[in-house]
């Protein structure tokens, strides 16, 4: 009897790692332990100078020489074919940058002892920029079977055809070190990372998914400094205008050395009628982050943000959220990765916590895989703690 | 080929902007300033979905202002009138009892019977409108065609426009 339910558990165990769940929308690669290839700027890999989403003809490169695993593959100073948007099958004019994420995804969640389990198409974007000169004209459009809706286009509760980012950009400045643009973009805040359900972007709404808002920026990449200044105009796929919110968002970035990026981040946000509470609302998230490569197969990501928000008729509450990331590079393609994280959003009963364990593999070029292993616990006033557990996978192509 | 391109993106602007005309954009603000209501209703009080646009109005309340008062679009003083003889008429569309504006006034979709047509009017709404709610958006798509065209069109001047005093390499 004994022997029967070791087996069982290992069985369950063996088919968990064997279940592709899904990370839920991951629309926007952004990787920000780059830093451990001295990559402390995003703007050589990626058309967004603050990071993620479409990559240049470098960014495509770099993926095939530093991010997937190699087989052993002896090292080369010309990128394959195969690297290139649809694996080298079109040639692009070099005014040209394209490119697309294809998703799968299952998601197996017990909140609480309930379970919950699906397997959806999670997304299926395509990303484009045109230059002329100093000018860039950049969009994307997709299809998001579930969520996103705040990115969407068409008006069901789900299946909507999305658009994530569009906007015109304009190179400013002899070594074209300031771009100003106009659009849908994502908003400049904390660390750009692919988990955009982390509570670093999703309480201050940063993330990459669907977050991103309507507005004006002005970005600067230098040597050792960057930052990203936007003037919030809205999210205009979301009516009627009292739910759109207007403020600022901004970061600025300081590379101590090809190890060591820290900086600071503010983001002031207001809505007549806020999309999530129907009330009048101000939201503040001011905060620090850092980067940090103290070996080479290390390396460290932190944010620690401070939360305000002043609803109508009521005190101002506080709050703070925060992460601490360890992404462990065992061999090239491999990443082994430790989160937490904790979160008292303003007017929360307590602090809420969760660990991630992560395992992201860049088996092939184009292809990566990741499983991760998500529990969060959230205290309630006179119940007890909620409690969830996730376990997650995806299947992820970029063209 | 710079005055092409100069033409176009006018066309453009005159292109993305001309929509707008063939919506009655102010008509859900309008009921709610003239019937005092604390939310304005949603397109979808007449028309069969939140873009609305001409040739969609297919609720019974919306009918009704059309056929019976004689409203058409962009009209916002047939708009006030309509509204007033149907309040002082007790015009039922629903037929539940209870006249349409007095319907309104309670908070009710004035299309559905009894208790259970609550009316919707300040929900967040997703997607592109081009109508009365996306009057914004519909600029800002505008704006942003348009200054694409013109930059184009400088950038194309520049680039036929050979500068004095550099010696080509």
């Amino acid at each position: 009897m004994h022997s029967r339910a070791i087996c069982r558990g290992l069985t369950g165990v063996v088919v968990a790692l064997f279940l592709l769940v899904t990370l839920w929308v991951k629309p926007a690669e952004a990787y920000a332990w780059m830093i451990r290839h001295d990559y402390t700027g995003c703007n050589q890999c990626h058309a967004d100078a603050s990071g993620g989403g479409l990559l240049t003809e470098y960014g495509r490169a770099q993926s095939d020489f530093l991010l997937r695993m190699r087989y052993g593959a002896p090292e080369s100073y010309e990128p394959p074919r195969s690297a290139e948007f649809l694996f080298g099958v079109v040639k692009l004019p070099e005014s040209l940058l394209l490119g697309g994420d294809v998703r799968y995804a299952r998601v197996a969640k017990r909140v609480n002892g309930q379970d919950d389990v699906r397997t959806f198409f999670m997304q299926a974007d395509l990303q484009g920029q045109a230059t002329v000169e100093r000018i860039k004209v950049n969009g994307s459009i997709g299809y998001a079977e579930i969520g996103a809706r705040q990115a969407a286009l068409t008006h069901a509760d789900q299946k909507n055809i999305v658009s994530r980012t569009h906007w015109v950009g304009v190179d400013i400045g002899q070594d074209r070190n300031w771009q100003l643009r106009g659009g849908r973009m994502n908003m400049p805040f904390g660390i750009r990372t692919v988990e955009h359900t982390l509570w670093v972007r999703s309480t201050t709404r940063t993330d990459t998914a669907y977050s991103q808002q309507h507005g004006a920026s002005l970005v600067y990449n230098g040597a050792d400094l960057r930052g990203e200044i936007m003037l919030i105009a809205g999210n205009f796929q979301l009516a009627p205008d009292q739910f759109r919110e207007r403020g600022y968002s901004g970061y600025l970035e300081y590379a101590a050395s090809q190890q060591l990026a820290f900086g600071v981040s503010s983001l002031v946000a207001r809505a007549s009628k806020d999309r999530l509470s129907g009330q009048s609302l101000v939201r503040h998230a001011h905060g620090m982050f850092g980067r940090y490569n103290p070996v080479k197969p290390l390396v460290l990501l932190a944010e620690a943000d401070l939360l305000a928000a002043a609803e109508e008729a009521q005190t101002t509450t506080t709050g703070y959220v925060g992460m601490l990331q360890a992404d462990a590079e065992v061999t090239q393609g491999l990443h082994i990765m430790a989160t937490g994280e904790v979160l008292k959003a303003p007017g929360d009963y307590g602090t809420s916590a969760g660990l991630w364990g992560s395992v992201v593999w860049f088996f092939l070029p184009h292809f990566d895989t990741r499983v991760d292993v998500v529990w969060q616990t959230s205290p309630r006033r006179d119940l007890p703690s909620s409690e969830t557990t996730m376990l997650l996978a995806q299947l992820h192509a970029f063209l | 080929m710079y005055r092409r391109a100069s033409c176009t993106a006018l066309a453009l602007l005159v292109l993305t902007l001309a929509p707008r005309a063939l919506a009655s954009d102010g008509y859900p603000d309008e009921i709610k300033q003239q019937l005092m209501l604390g939310q304005a209703p949603l397109c979808t009080i007449c028309h069969e979905t939140l873009i609305g646009g001409l040739m969609t109005v297919n609720k019974p309340f919306g009918r009704a202002l059309q056929q019976k008062y004689g409203l058409r679009f962009l009209d916002v003083p047939g708009l006030r009138a309509a509204l007033m003889r149907m309040q002082q008429e007790g015009h039922d569309s629903d037929g539940d009892g209870v006249g349409d504006i007095a319907e309104l006034l309670q908070g009710q979709d004035p299309n559905a019977p009894g208790e259970g047509g609550v009316l919707v009017t300040d929900e967040p709404r997703y997607g592109c409108y081009c109508s009365a709610v996306g009057r914004a958006s519909t600029s800002a798509a505008a704006g942003a065609v348009w200054l694409s065209g013109l930059l184009l069109s400088v950038g194309r001047r520049r680039r036929a426009t050979p500068r004095r005093g550099v010696r080509e390499t």
